[in-house]
């Protein structure tokens, strides 16, 4: 009978676990400790003159997603500030070798001109940019992060709904030729959806992926706004068992 | 005993589960339900809606709201599966969408700094697109339109255009 009691203690302890109102991040975690040769530290932007990032924010929003592109290596660092970019030193353009290599470098909230209620500074970019293994367009696929629903195909953007969170994912700049999904297709976690490219319409953009995810929060007066949240984490995460074969 | 004890150990496990699911937000269901009374006078005065437009926006569970002006077309396509829906609009060079969502994924007390602006209605421009997000009834919702060329069509990059279509937007559906 005593073990009994003791069996039907823990499970009660498991289930009050799962169903009190406690904030995600005691749920499901932060990053742990990354390696710092592959990943930049979440919200430390770089270069400094590009903008304030979410420092200290390790949270994982999509907890045990896929990482978004097919194959290793992949390299998340900004195309405006980088290499060729924009604002970057010009070296050799966007195909410079230090694009290409590690470690990460978050480009959540860099600066932009846009509202984003979660940045620092309250305008930043929306997501990250991640370029694939090689600067060559059209040859590395876009891959669901979350089994789900598309729900919206646009001039370049694949909008996928996560089945199990309810997040949308946006996915840009994907090659609208080699689109692999419609409107309205179920998708499996990992299954191929696009090309990475430059697409963005009429106009072109640097070979990349634009990835994003937009989530609710429901504050403590019972009302809610629709934002978008920090993704390097979770693709830090994702990517970590990208790598070691844990997908 | 064993049998109970498996019992009672699967329905907690099954409580966790389910309790891992996205949550939900309540709707005002009552003024809803008003409003849609109201709007539907004056779309009988309209054009008929796509053939099984209405039948796919009270299959979901929250208020679906549409672009007027394009809500007639028979190319728009809606998707949706309960607590949240979709609907996209080709135009001439450009792609209108409307999403409605009442899930929520986190508690704004997980999140250690939100801005106010979460909850201020702005129409932006980011990535060659406008898009506002906006609260009603209970429901999150995003409506955006994305160009062929961002940097040169005035749907793109202005905000107007965008202001016009939520300003028509219309309740067709949705049931509690």
């Amino acid at each position: 009978m005593t073990r009994l009691f003791i069996i039907l203690g823990v499970f009660l302890l498991i289930g009050s676990c799962a169903t009190r109102d406690i904030p995600e991040a005691e749920a499901v975690g932060e990053i742990g400790s990354i390696d710092a040769y592959l990943f930049g530290t979440p919200g430390k932007l770089s270069p400094s003159n590009s903008g304030m990032g979410r420092v200290g924010d390790h949270y994982i929003y999509a907890p045990n997603i896929r990482f978004p592109l097919e194959k290793a290596p992949a390299y998340i660092n900004s195309q405006v500030y980088g290499v060729g970019g924009l604002h970057g030193p010009k070296g050799k353009g966007q195909c410079d070798a230090r694009n290409y290599q590690y470690p990460w470098k978050d480009n959540y909230c860099e600066t932009r001109s846009w509202k984003m209620p979660l940045c620092p500074g309250g305008k930043g970019h929306q997501g990250v940019d991640i370029r694939p293994a090689s600067c060559n367009k059209d040859q590395h696929w876009a891959v669901a992060v979350e089994e789900g629903l598309i729900t919206s195909v646009g001039r370049y953007t694949v909008y996928l709904r996560g089945k199990n969170t309810g997040t949308t994912y946006r996915y840009l700049h994907l090659n609208a030729k080699s689109l692999a999904v419609r409107i309205g297709q179920k998708v499996m976690r990992g299954q191929r959806l696009g090309l990475v490219s430059n697409n963005m319409g009429k106009a072109k953009t640097t070979i990349h992926l634009h990835f994003d995810m937009k989530q609710t929060l429901r504050f403590s007066d019972g009302s809610s706004a629709k934002v978008f949240v920090p993704p390097y984490s979770s693709l830090v995460d994702a990517y970590q068992r990208l790598l070691s074969g844990r997908n | 005993m064993k049998n109970f004890i498996t019992l009672v150990s699967g329905f907690l496990f099954v409580i966790s589960i389910v309790s891992a699911e996205p949550k939900v937000l309540v709707i005002d269901w009552p003024v809803t339900q008003k409003l849609k009374s109201s709007m539907t006078v004056l779309s009988a005065r309209s054009m008929p809606y796509p053939s099984g437009l209405i039948d796919k926006a009270n299959a979901v569970h929250l208020p679906v709201y549409l672009p007027s002006a394009y809500a007639y077309q028979e190319t728009l396509q809606m998707v949706g599966e309960g607590d949240f829906y979709t609907v996209t609009v080709p135009l001439s060079a450009a792609t209108v969408f409307i999403t409605g969502d009442r899930t929520y994924q986190q508690d704004s007390n997980a999140v250690t700094s939100v801005s106010t602006l979460a909850k201020e209605l702005s129409f932006i421009r980011a990535e060659g697109m406008v898009s506002v997000d906006f609260n009603r009834h209970g429901a999150n919702y995003t409506l955006s339109i994305e160009c062929d060329q961002p940097d040169d069509d005035q749907r793109c990059t202005q905000t107007r255009f965008l202001q016009q279509v939520y300003a028509d937007l219309v309740l067709i559906g949705g049931q509690p």
